[in-house]
């Protein structure tokens, strides 16, 4: 049976720095220095690990090494001479061929210094391009190691077959690596091109392994991208699922794993080989030829060390289902399906459609009920929302508010806060549109007028939805604020043009400022205005039964028809009742509201006190 | 006949859902042909210990809705759900309320919600002690139906089902807005993309509306990584909607079909079932013929453009487009944006009609060769290697088109 | 209601971003996404069509400017129609996969502009047709149009400005524009929300506050909240009379504005707004109005103080709307 071995970031480490005394920070227990036994030593007890395994699960084992990259440190030649010396040993020991090798460039295979000399002669050039440079070391290791050159220029630099059937691609994902380092990227056009050639040589039939250094996705870091260039990540990953491939073995990472990319995909990390600062690991993967198909079967092994003299550390088989890791890559699962009898469920044999099915008929329940005739009904939901808007954001105020000497009142509602928030003031607008729409309110009309900033600033979605004329008028108390001609309505109806006019506003308390609006500081217009229909956001007054009528002169048995307006063609709807406390006392008030007089609690003057 | 729904072993998902749920129910009818069924929501019961815990993949949703509301309609009665509230069972029960699971299944009146389609019999006690968790309030199941008041009123004014289809389309714009708009625009990765999002779900909630004649269930669902829709009917399938296609320059009906029957070596599948994913590829095929873009368009721009999944479910078969096939969708796309520009001349009349009529027959012909190789490449895939295959078959039949959507995320 | 027609001696124009905008969030009142609306509806291209029906003038102009995608590529068809009744559409600013989704790449004319990814003219038509061969630029033709409709209410005033201590000479009767002109004032509000946003882009993010201070300009306001989707805030009243209500408790603190005005002479107002947002601790982006006088060169003023506006009275056109202003000071050369 075949069985690959996959070691990857060995980072054979330099000994000695620049002034030749042996460096502090080396992560790796393989290094430089083969004066003593330590680095022997562990590849030594890994090669052992690989005997006794064959020994004792596969003693047909044929070996086949692969080694995903990040084999030295910082690509120094000297680095790779050890490096050498130790693969070789494996390769020995465990009679591997040089044919049953893989051996994969890392990015710290790069000879960044090599790099730096070579760009200072030719500044021009892109370094991430000169892979004769970068790899220099490298390929002189491969042809130790190979007997042949390294291709330094293609993408899949070698292959292995196994069985006839499985073919493992040996990929060099290091484009883009420069004299900075940098993260996997392959040249997608250029895979197909030399997968294609591949397989047209190989023949059909032929399942495929990718390897290569670069993690795509993580298994430790939370991201699912890995260490690769974003945008090439995702054509490779069409690319490579195109190519029907199923496994790709990479390194990188430092972290033994087993991921899925996509659904068909998946990946295997076999972890940092021989790192002394953290989990060491390696894997094996059998490859199993079976009836069902052709699988991997995945299995892990961790550095455990002891700290203890005579046997500092030793390797130990991994639990898959407590490291998270699956048992096997499928790479082929024949087709055993049968499915020779249909089953049925249970269906109407003369289909109908749904609606005539349902018990109580809840379409008819879909439609807000629409209110053609006479009673002032509120939406019930708009109601509510507008409540709780004013209650969460306490727009309700006590104290005492003077508009003029006959309009003072102890609450106040602070409507130009309540259309701040563009959500507010857009669910205000839909509600008065709910209201023209669901009343026909539109149907006739001729013109709307929206009342001060506040009527403005609700009325604007229903001035534009509907094809009528829009004006607007300040509130009569802030007259003199304006310009004359913002003071009056400029339309004229002397011809009786305007028979039904919309009035939108945000607080109607009596009635009074309307009825005087349309009795008489506007009277020429609305003379011939047949029906005046007002929506208001609130209603404040006192009465407790609001109705369409509430605002007309004869709805009221105690209406003063002596300092009143007399009007009787208003229609008025609002969102929400909220009673306002009107200031109790009567001309006195001066002396009488305390809260005025003695300035108690927040006294609010709407309006410039004459000097 | 107490059916679970959810089981501790596996996550509820469509493939868990068509190849396990629906059988357990099959099978239940099999063995008490007379009885109704009853759905019970976890497996454990009352007395699930609280370290289980249930999942469900929110795709799978509408694929539940759409199963209960065939069962509904056979039994003239709504089913029983048996819900119960434990440690064990809280997560997900408040997955499914927030997500208006319960409000669209059961008998909710009030507007604010979806209204009730009474599939199920649940206490609705139950719901209530939830840890108030929030998930992403926009990940709502949804249903639209031919039946409601605004389509009758669109169908009515339409005699011509081209524009019947198209006024849908735009109705279902302005809906899929509404309904994921949060979704579409809130999340950085899918607003660059919100446009074709709202593109594909409104042609298919349209396709499901108008060719099911049936309740459409659908469902989006964003994470990091990616988009995912569900849309599922109950109605009458592919082949019985194609049967009924005019004789037109570009299509004739059931000619692909005859010609992928002579070319079908599937070993032990039922030939009713092969007969099924026939049906899918020659509703691809007429999608690929004809003037306006459509489910065909529609999949070529999931797969190739977004690099994202469509899967298609009618019946027993399932068809699963993605990237993998790319080699084979290349030469369609290349050859369906050929036939729409044939299309366009004519009706630029750049071309003349006769001109037109040989450019549009000598194009029929090439498509039919190349869906046939298409559909034999499928074939062969599923032949050899069909963990890797791009089609399923499943013993039950499940009537309705089925369609999950998934497309990675731009980063 | 169409609200982007501009007819000049060569081409009626229309544009289909601006009766989106307008369809969707307004008179069929289906979406609330304002300007951010980018996908073009049938309806959309249907209403603009009957119009174009009903158009002399055969050569059309169709705006696709800030148009991402269209509904369903099935719109294409009604193209075909208006191109069957007679009509030369010129289809300006429209992206590349627009014009292949809707299978217009079946006519070429060798005088279709192309840029990288959007065509500036794309001609469904092949021969020449040289009354639709110069530039087609939306600002000239709307400052054009805008200058004719607005002459109707520009009134003579003859009275100081007390708080500038200039002579105004005339003053635009905004408020009768608006009521009689509303489909310009409309588009108009449509150009101002996009210039907004074209303007301001850096700002966005941090969800700038629109400040509105008079009449005109709270209907203003309102609108922009809508298309731009921003918050609001109404300080009454600066004006005429320099005074401001104290509100009970705004937040003015750490938040950005934009002002925005009807008119905007000569700045005072937008200064005395601004010195007291500062002052209260907020920070001010810019200021943006429908009509801005243009009293100084506009090399002459600094990109934040300048007015974000979509109608200029100018040096160009000043004495031909009869709007001037003096001072007391004499004049000598």
């Amino acid at each position: 049976m075949n069985v690959i071995i996959h070691i990857s970031d060995l980072h054979v480490n330099l000994y000695l720095d620049e002034d030749e005394v042996p460096r502090i920070e080396i992560n790796s227990y393989l290094t430089t220095n083969l004066s003593t036994d330590d680095s022997f030593f562990f590849i030594d007890t890994f090669i052992k690990k690989i005997e006794d395994v064959k020994a004792q699960q596969f003693p047909d084992a044929e070996f086949i090494l692969l080694i995903t990259g990040d084999i030295t440190n910082s690509g120094e030649e000297l680095e790779f001479k050890s490096a050498k010396s130790f693969i070789k040993k494996i390769m020995t020991k465990l009679n591997i061929s040089k044919e049953k090798c893989l051996i994969i460039p890392g990015d710290h295979d790069v000879n960044r210094r090599s790099l730096k000399n070579y760009l200072i002669d030719n500044p021009d050039k892109n370094s991430h391009l000169l892979n004769k440079v970068k790899l220099n070391y490298f390929g002189k290791f491969y042809k130790d190691l190979k007997g042949n050159e390294f291709e330094f220029d293609k993408i899949i630099f070698d292959h292995l077959i196994i069985e006839n059937q499985v073919v493992i691609l040996a990929i060099n994902s290091n484009y883009k690596i420069n004299q900075k380092g940098g993260e996997g990227y392959i040249v997608v056009q250029q895979l197909q091109r030399e997968l294609d050639l591949l397989k047209t040589e190989l023949g059909a039939n032929m399942q495929y392994i990718c390897c290569w250094h670069h993690n795509l996705t993580a298994n430790f870091e939370n991201s699912n991208s890995g260490q690769w260039f974003k945008e090439n990540r995702v054509h490779l990953l069409a690319e490579v699922s195109s190519q029907q491939i199923k496994l790709i073995l990479t390194g990188n990472e430092h972290t033994s794993g087993a991921k899925k990319i996509k659904i068909e995909i998946n990946t295997s990390d076999s972890g940092v080989f021989s790192s002394s600062n953290s989990n060491s690991s390696f894997k094996l993967y059998p490859v199993k030829f079976e009836e069902s198909g052709i699988l991997l079967e995945n299995i892990s092994y961790n550095l455990i060390v002891t700290d203890s003299n005579d046997n500092p550390f030793y390797w130990n088989k991994v639990e898959n289902k407590s490291a998270e890791q699956v048992n096997d890559f499928e790479i082929l699962v024949k087709n055993t399906e049968v499915i020779l009898n249909v089953e049925t469920l249970p269906e109407m044999i003369n289909f109908l459609p749904a609606a005539s099915l349902l018990d109580n008929s809840a379409i008819s329940q879909l439609q807000p009920p629409i209110i053609l005739t006479k009673p002032h009904v509120q939406n019930i939901e708009d109601s509510d929302k507008l409540y709780n808007i004013i209650k969460d954001k306490k727009l309700f105020h006590s104290g005492h508010f003077h508009w003029s000497n006959t309009s003072r009142a102890h609450n106040w509602i602070d409507i130009s806060k309540l259309l701040e928030d563009k959500d507010d003031l857009l669910f205000l607008k839909n509600a008065i549109i709910k209201i023209i729409e669901s009343n026909n309110l539109a149907e006739d009309c001729s013109a709307i007028i929206g009342l001060g900033y506040e009527g403005n600033l609700i009325a604007s979605k229903a001035s534009i939805k509907y094809d009528v004329i829009y004006s607007y008028l300040p509130y009569s108390y802030r007259y003199k604020d304006h310009h004359d001609y913002e003071n009056h309505l400029n339309l004229k109806n002397d011809d009786g043009e305007f028979k039904n006019v919309i009035i939108i506003t945000d607080v109607v308390n009596d009635g009074r400022t309307i009825r005087k609006l349309i009795g008489k500081r506007e009277k020429s217009f609305f003379e011939k205005v047949k029906k005046i229909t007002v929506i208001s956001l609130f209603y404040t007054g006192d009465k407790k039964s609001v109705t369409l009528n509430i605002l007309n002169s004869s709805s009221d048995a105690n209406f003063d028809y002596t300092n009143d307006e007399t009007v009787n063609n208003i229609e008025f709807y609002s969102i929400k009742n909220l009673r306002v406390e009107k200031c109790p006392y009567g001309a006195e008030y001066v002396n009488e509201c305390l809260i005025y007089k003695d300035d108690l609690s927040c006294v609010n003057l709407f309006y410039d006190v004459k000097k | 006949m107490n059916i679970p729904i959810l089981t501790k072993e596996a996550t509820f998902t469509p493939y868990i859902f068509y190849s396990f749920f629906l059988k357990t129910i099959a099978q239940a009818y099999r063995e008490f042909p007379n009885d109704k069924i009853q759905f019970v929501l976890t497996d454990n019961g009352d007395e699930s210990f609280f370290e289980l815990t249930y999942r469900i993949d929110p795709i799978a949703i509408p694929l539940l809705l759409s199963i209960s509301s065939q069962l509904k309609n056979f039994h003239k009665d709504k089913i029983d759900l048996i819900l119960y509230n434990t440690r064990g069972t809280s997560d997900v029960l408040e997955f499914l309320f927030l997500s208006d699971f319960f409000y669209l299944s059961g008998s909710n009146t009030n507007p604010q919600f979806p209204i009730g389609q009474n599939l199920y019999n649940f206490n609705e006690a139950i719901l209530g002690g939830f840890k108030g968790s929030r998930i992403k309030p926009q990940h709502k199941v949804r249903a639209y139906s031919i039946n409601d008041k605004l389509i009758e009123e669109i169908t009515k004014t339409y005699d011509n089902d081209e524009k019947l289809r198209d006024a849908l389309v735009e109705f279902y714009v302005y809906e899929v807005k509404e309904h994921f708009s949060q979704l579409l625009y809130e999340n950085e990765l899918t607003s660059n993309q919100h446009n074709l999002f709202i593109n594909i779900l409104s042609e298919l909630i349209t396709n499901g509306v108008v060719h099911s004649k049936s309740a459409t269930y659908a469902l989006m669902f964003v994470d990091r990584y990616k988009s995912k829709f569900s849309i599922s009917d109950n109605g009458i399938g592919f082949s019985e909607s194609l049967k009924n296609k005019d004789i037109s320059p570009y299509y004739k009906p059931e000619s692909l079909t005859n010609r992928l029957i002579e070319n079908s070596h599937f070993n032990n599948i039922n030939d009713k079932i092969v007969l099924n994913l026939i049906s899918i590829f020659e509703a691809l095929f007429f999608s690929f013929m004809k003037n306006r873009r459509g489910l065909f368009d529609l999949m070529i721009n999931v797969v190739l453009n977004t690099k994202g999944y469509f899967r298609l479910h009618s019946e027993n078969s399932q068809i699963i487009i993605s990237n993998r096939m790319k080699n084979e969708l290349i030469p369609l796309y290349q050859l369906r944006e050929n036939i729409y520009k044939c299309h366009n001349e004519y009706e630029l009349k750049v071309i003349d009609e006769t001109t037109y009529k040989n450019k549009i027959d000598l194009l029929f012909e090439q498509s039919l060769d190349v869906f046939l190789k298409f559909y034999q490449s499928v074939q062969i895939k599923f032949n050899s290697d069909i963990k890797f295959s791009s089609i399923r078959f499943f013993p039950v039949k499940f009537r309705g088109v089925h369609i999950e959507v998934e497309i990675p995320n731009k980063f | 209601m169409i609200v982007s027609l501009i007819k000049t001696e060569n081409y009626n124009y229309y544009n289909f971003h601006a009766e989106q905008v307008m369809l969707a969030n307004y008179f069929t009142d289906n979406s609330e996404q304002g300007i951010y609306e980018d996908l073009l509806i049938s309806d959309t291209v249907e209403k603009i069509f009957l119009d174009v029906k009903t158009n002399v003038n055969k050569n059309i102009v169709l705006d696709f400017a800030n148009i991402e995608n269209v509904s369903q590529n099935n719109i294409n068809k009604k193209f075909y129609e208006l191109k069957d009744l007679g009509f030369n559409i010129l289809l300006v600013n429209i992206k590349k996969n627009i014009v292949d989704a809707l299978g217009f790449t079946a006519i070429s004319n060798k005088k279709n502009e192309e840029t990288q990814d959007a065509f500036k003219k794309y001609y469904l038509f092949t021969s020449n047709m040289e009354s639709l061969d110069g530039k087609i630029e939306l600002r000239k033709i709307f400052q054009a149009e805008f200058e004719n409709q607005i002459d109707k209410y520009i009134e003579q005033y003859e009275k100081p400005h007390t708080s500038s201590y200039v002579y105004l000479h005339s003053y635009v009767d905004l408020k009768n524009f608006i009521s009689n002109e509303k489909q310009l004032f409309l588009f108009s509000m449509y150009r101002l929300a996009m210039t907004i946003k074209y303007e301001c882009t850096e700002n966005l993010k941090d969800n700038p506050i629109l400040i509105c201070q008079s009449l005109n300009s709270s209907l203003i306001v309102s609108i922009l909240s809508h298309l731009l989707k921003f918050d609001i805030l109404i300080l009454d009243k600066i004006g005429p009379i320099n005074k401001l209500y104290s509100r009970l408790d705004t937040k003015i603190k750490d938040k950005k504005y934009i002002i925005i005005s009807d008119l905007v002479c000569l700045g005072t107002e937008v200064k005395i707004v601004k010195n007291l947002i500062q002052f209260l601790g907020g920070t001010y982006i810019r200021n943006a109005s429908l009509i801005k006088i243009e009293t100084l060169n506009v090399n002459h003023i600094k990109k934040k103080d300048a007015t974000i506006g979509v109608f200029s009275i100018n040096r160009g056109n000043n004495s031909k709307l009869r709007y001037k202003i003096t001072t007391n000071l004499e004049d000598f050369k």
